[in-house]
């Protein structure tokens, strides 16, 4: 099993990521996390085929998160979801910082053709 | 109790030494070296300076992973910690990118707005300049329009000043029109008697005549002067030659040109009336102006003096005809009024 391999050396360095300190599934943990997928979904993640892959893998890992916790893994459930945190955050940066590159670039498109106008 | 930074140049170390080893029962896993790329990757970027803290969450998730390879190399702790790790990296690395987007946008932004004002001053100047060329171009325009206007005034007060002329003279000169040409028939008592100085009477004539031939600056004008019969041939040609070189200096010098005009003598030659009474007699003493080339068209006023005139009153040399009687058409057919003729007890001449 998962928890049995990690060592309490190893738990103390990734208290850090995560308060796991109960063995239940918080419910509080499972709704923010399905909130940081649907904000990636709003910023338009799927549009985006690397923030849309991390966002797929963050609903798969949700998915197998309520399973296990479902039959009774809660540590590793918590785990699972762990990583669909990550994932769904990263999707959601990805498609934050596309959408600014793409302002960038419409940005220096109206100097470019300003330039031209002047001409 | 070890600081921080000890920890971290601990494991640091460590993992340089486990890496260095390459020994078999800690080998990282996959996951675990693609999390430290990842994490190699931001810390060597730009997110080193744009988002430190997103770096060291990066380096604090690896070594999370670092840790748990260490407890239990190939465990599913470590691959656990090393997908989380990985995430951190890729995490700070795009945070890093948005930020440089926004500066990117806001230097665009600036340098649109710095080329906008330029384009702005530019076209003010522009426009400036086109307004300063506009006015230039309205100040010449009018200023041409008012010299045309002058001009045209000009010519019109000189058309009007000939016209009031030409009609001055017809009420005072008898005017014909014979053969395309106009005959101004100036007689009575111009000179004195035998002589050839004009008298003030006779300038004060001519001054008007002088007016009116500022109308025709382009047309030939010949003096004719005239005697009557007394006297010899010679003595009246060179008489009348005489008479009509004063006439025309005098016509020069109030203003007609001397390229313009000619004078002639022509003696007793061409009578108008009879030589045998003091009226025919002064009749033909007399200066005519002719001025060659007036068509009808120049003063249409002037052909009521109809050339069946000719024929009466200018018979061929050398022979004389009967006076005629005073015409009632028109005044200007008439010959000078009896007190223009000089008395009958003077000599003629």
């Amino acid at each position: 099993m998962l928890v049995r391999s990690l060592s309490f050396g190893t738990l103390l360095a990734a208290g850090v990521l995560c308060a796991c300190g109960g063995a239940q599934l918080s419910q509080s943990r499972m709704s923010e996390v399905q909130a940081a997928v649907r904000a990636a979904e709003e910023v338009g993640a799927n549009d985006q085929p690397k923030a849309a892959l991390h966002l797929q893998l963050a609903r798969d890992e949700i998915a197998a998160a309520q399973r296990l916790a479902k039959d009774g893994e809660e540590d590793d459930a918590k785990l699972v979801l762990e990583r669909a945190r990550v994932d769904a955050e990263l999707a959601l940066q990805l498609a934050r910082t596309e959408q600014e590159q793409q302002k960038a670039r419409q940005a220096w498109q109206k100097v470019q053709d300003l330039k031209k106008d002047s001409r | 109790m070890t600081t921080k930074l000890t920890r971290i140049s601990i494991f640091g170390a460590g993992i340089g030494a486990l890496i260095a080893l390459g020994c078999g029962a800690s080998r990282p896993t996959p996951e675990l070296v693609t999390a430290r790329n990842a994490y190699a990757q931001a810390r060597n970027g730009e997110a080193a300076q744009l988002n430190p803290k997103g770096v060291h969450d990066a380096y604090k998730a690896l070594q999370a992973a670092e840790a748990a390879h260490s407890d239990d190399s190939g465990s599913s702790a470590e691959k656990h910690f090393s997908y989380i790790a990985t995430r951190k990296s890729e995490l700070a690395i795009s945070q890093a990118s948005e930020s440089l987007a926004r500066r990117e946008q806001t230097r665009a932004d600036e340098t649109y707005e710095t080329g906008l004002q330029r384009q702005s001053e530019q076209a003010s100047q522009q426009s400036t300049q086109f307004a300063q060329q506009l006015t230039q171009t309205q100040t010449e325009l009018q200023q041409n329009t008012q010299t045309l206007q002058q001009e045209q005034r000009r010519v019109e007060e000189a058309r009007q000043q000939a016209e009031r002329a030409r009609s001055e003279l017809r009420q005072m000169e008898a005017l014909r029109e014979e053969q395309g040409r106009l005959v101004i028939n100036l007689s009575g008592v111009l000179f004195e008697t035998g002589g050839d100085q004009l008298n003030a009477l006779a300038q004060n004539r001519l001054d008007t005549v002088a007016r009116a031939l500022a109308a025709y600056p382009d047309r030939s004008i010949i003096v004719e002067g005239h005697t009557d019969a007394q006297g010899s041939d010679e003595s009246n040609r060179a008489l009348s030659q005489r008479r009509a070189d004063s006439v025309r200096e005098y016509l020069e010098s109030r203003g007609v040109a001397a390229e313009q005009i000619r004078s002639v003598g022509k003696g007793e030659s061409e009578p108008i009336a009879s030589n045998d009474t003091a009226e025919g007699r002064a009749n033909n003493r007399r200066v005519e102006i002719v001025v060659e080339g007036v068509g009808a068209a120049i003063d249409p006023n002037e052909r009521q003096n109809t050339s069946g005139r000719d024929e009466e009153q200018r018979p061929a040399n050398g022979t004389t005809a009967a006076p005629q009687p005073p015409r009632n058409e028109s005044p200007m057919r008439q010959a000078p009024a009896p007190e223009q003729s000089p008395p009958p007890a003077a000599p003629e001449r």
